[in-house]
């Protein structure tokens, strides 16, 4: 191994100077993410690189005294394919962030050289300092393989320095190589036989090649055949088996999701409840104590209870990820996706999307082809993200109230009715606005592995850091301005409040029979306060609108005020039926929202209103981040409106055909 | 005497001939080191069609594997 010593005075050198920019770069599942994370772990940050929705991590590291930032680019075969992680390599290469890096460093797989070294001969084009990462060299040696790494490095004129990320091993070696090229002595060299930019492929593998045959010995191009992973391969992507696998796998994946993020998800109830009774015993009643309590801590709880199922689904996707059954996975799902114009990789955003739409649109950067993504983004708020989750189970348990059997039927079926809306649409996309069918299936089946408990762990952080910063800040100020616009204009007590109230007030009265007096007051005082709001009066206004589908003007407030984030409908029922506003489905809040009633005294949750809202709570795009990010990630706000025109449309047909056919039926 | 990917057996090695592909589904063959007049070995028939390219493995559809053309290898030698 030939790595120039960072000797004395090349690190005074570094030091002096301010932090090297050093850009990591790798084919996929190379093991560069795992060396990321062994150069800076914790402290890494996501963000999107400028002016795309790609998200690239970033991160400083102190080696001997000597900074430097590093900067994790997304895996990369090549940098002339045509997609849209090669483009944000070729800008970074070329200085689009700020300044060119001070040194690239290059992840390749000691087991797959020659494809690894057509993307250092790339490199080797551009004339920066380069170091080279050989990594896995343990498996290789397993192999059989025998790597000579001081050969390679004197043909490529770059240090390379054999390492196995996933252990540690030989880190300290690469830091160095890093520190000296930082330093700028490392001489450049581009090796006199390596092909022109503008060279094929094939010449560039031919060079590879032939760079593999003076530094490796051993058993190599036999194309030996793995028999362990033919095996595996040929069960996972088999036609009855591989779908019987991915059943038990997915099936397992959500059942840890919903059973483990139950307790945090509990707990962060129970804390902010607490948070806000706190606020309230501290200050005077007024617009203040509303907007604090209501308002914000309300809005931050709102957010902060889907943290926990968004990192733990990233976690177990990293975990599923890593093992490399997910492309195979992928395979199995193609044949059911490319039917309805879908590609086999978007099978992880919708999976994603039934905790919430927002990580799923986010990671449609996976999908090649923008005709396929913009099919995939435009589809997944229709699985039932776990905003939907409260108001299925406050519908499911009201329409049959005493059978639960019933209930947890009605409640998977709506997981299926979204399932089967999105598929079919996304067919129907294939048809009008986006033209054409999904791009037939090529990936890299990669080798299967024991995966990686550090990475899940990072990955998760990053996707919840990522989703506080997009959705965080959107649900919170919805929350204050829904807050506000159904508690203003404020509306003087009627005089049946004030009747009721005087009653209470009379001496002599059974303490009981007080507390009855005024819960009626309050709940009258509550129903007069909403339908006096702007919301309220919205909602009167609009209900007309609404009533074939067995709306009365509360429930159309409800819809209305669900339109902005869909999870406030448990809440708005709440606070219309006299309640604190709790977003917590228990007994206690069912059975009064079962007692509401309409203007005309007849209750408001019929079997027939309430089926048709649970339709139309499964179809509806009622999530304003969503729009958000979809209008981001697609570059288009038609896309967006396209997307809640659409599956508004969808809904109000849906719920309409619902109540009218169980009004038909008898039911009601 | 170029022959489809689709009609060779399990184990069987050949070599890149020709593509009838969409250019966005090659350049992405390629990138994953399929490039032409490469080697290789089929690992698994039907869908998804997998091959082994020097040290990679690629799944692809079977639309895909119905675009892809090859010569045995002992054709190539007899024709050189």
């Amino acid at each position: 191994m030939t790595v120039p010593a960072a000797d004395a005075s090349t690190i005074e050198h570094a030091r002096s100077t301010a932090a090297s920019r050093i850009v990591l770069l790798g084919n996929p599942n190379t093991g560069k993410t795992t060396l990321f994370n062994a150069l800076c772990g914790a402290r890494a940050k996501t963000s999107n690189f400028p002016g795309t929705t790609t998200s690239i991590r970033s991160g400083r590291c102190d080696l001997d005294g000597v900074r430097l930032e590093v900067v994790d680019l997304p895996g990369v075969y090549d940098l002339r394919y045509h997609s849209p992680e090669t483009r944000i390599a070729r800008d970074v290469l070329g200085g689009a962030l700020a300044e060119r890096p001070d040194v690239i460093v290059v992840t390749i797989d000691a087991c797959n050289l020659t494809r690894n070294l057509v993307l250092v001969g790339e490199l080797l084009a551009y004339g920066q300092p380069l170091v080279i990462a050989l990594n896995m060299v343990d498996i290789a040696q397993r192999r059989g393989l025998t790597l000579d790494a001081g050969e390679m490095s004197r043909r490529l004129g770059a240090p390379v320095v054999p390492t196995v990320a996933r252990t540690g091993a030989g880190l300290d070696a690469l830091t160095s190589a890093i520190v000296a090229a930082a330093s700028g002595h490392a001489p450049v060299m581009r090796p006199d036989n390596l092909p022109g930019a503008d060279e094929t492929t094939e010449a560039l593998t031919a060079w590879a090649d032939d760079m593999v045959a003076h530094s490796v010995s051993g058993a190599r191009y036999a194309l030996e055949h793995d028999t362990l992973t033919e095996r595996l391969d040929r069960a996972f992507t088999h036609p009855i088996l591989g779908v019987m696998v991915f059943v038990g796998i997915m099936g397992g994946l959500f059942w840890t999701l919903f059973t483990l993020a139950s307790v945090p998800m509990d707990l962060i109830e129970v804390t902010f409840a607490g948070l806000g009774d706190f606020i309230r015993a501290q200050l005077p009643a007024g617009p203040v104590r509303d907007l604090l309590t209501d308002g914000i801590v309300g809005g931050i709880a709102g957010t902060v209870v889907f943290l926990p199922q968004i990192c733990l689904l990233f976690f177990l996707i990293s975990l599923l990820e890593d093992t490399g059954y997910l492309a195979r996975a992928a395979f199995v799902m193609d044949r059911l996706l490319y039917r309805f114009g879908l590609p086999g990789q978007a099978f992880v955003p919708l999976l994603t999307a039934h905790a919430c739409a927002l990580p799923a649109i986010m990671s449609t950067r996976l999908i090649p082809g923008r005709r396929d993504r913009l099919a995939t983004i435009l589809i997944a708020p229709f699985m039932s993200c776990s905003a939907r989750l409260p108001v299925y189970v406050l519908l499911t348990s009201l329409i049959f109230a005493d059978r639960p059997a019933f209930a947890a039927l009605a409640f998977a079926g709506c997981y299926l009715l979204g399932g089967l809306a999105g598929l079919f649409s996304a067919a129907l996309l294939g048809r009008t606005v986006l033209k054409g069918r999904a791009r037939p299936m090529v990936l890299e089946l990669p080798t299967y592995k024991f995966p990686s408990f550090t990475n899940a762990v990072l990955t998760a952080r990053d996707q919840g850091v990522t989703f506080l910063q997009t959705a965080g800040t959107v649900i919170v100020a919805i929350c204050v301005v829904m807050w506000w616009l159904s508690a203003y204009p404020k509306v003087a007590p009627g005089p049946e409040v004030q009747a009721l109230r005087a009653q209470a007030a009379a001496p002599g009265l059974p303490a009981e029979q007080v507390e009855v007096l005024t819960a009626r007051a309050d709940t009258l005082q509550n129903r007069a306060e909403q339908a006096g709001s702007i919301a309220g009066r919205a909602g009167g206004l609009i209900e007309p609108f609404f009533r074939p589908l067995g709306f009365d003007w509360q429930l159309t407030v409800g819809v209305l005020t669900s339109f902005l984030a869909r999870e406030v409908f448990v809440s708005t029922m709440s606070v219309l039926v006299g309640g604190g506003g709790e977003a917590d489905v228990d007994a206690g809040v069912v059975d009064r929202i079962r007692t509401m009633t309409r203007n005309d005294g007849t209750p408001v949750f019929t079997t027939a209103t309430s089926a048709s809202t649970l339709v139309f709570f499964v179809l509806a795009m009622q999530c304003l981040p969503t729009l958000a990010v979809t209008r981001k990630e697609t570059g288009r706000l038609k896309y967006a409106l396209l997307q809640l025109g659409y599956m508004s449309a969808v809904a109000y047909v849906a719920a309409l055909i619902v109540h009218q056919t169980l009004r038909a039926a008898g039911i009601s | 005497m170029s022959i489809p990917l689709t009609s060779l057996e399990p184990g069987e090695v050949a070599r890149l001939a020709d593509t009838r592909l969409d250019t966005e589904t090659r350049s992405l063959l390629r990138s994953l080191g399929l490039t032409d007049a490469s080697r290789l070995r089929v690992c698994k028939r039907g869908d998804p069609f997998i091959i082994q390219v020097r040290d990679t493995r690629i799944g692809v559809s079977r639309k895909v594997a119905g675009g892809i053309f090859v010569v045995h290898e002992d054709d190539e030698t007899r024709r050189a």
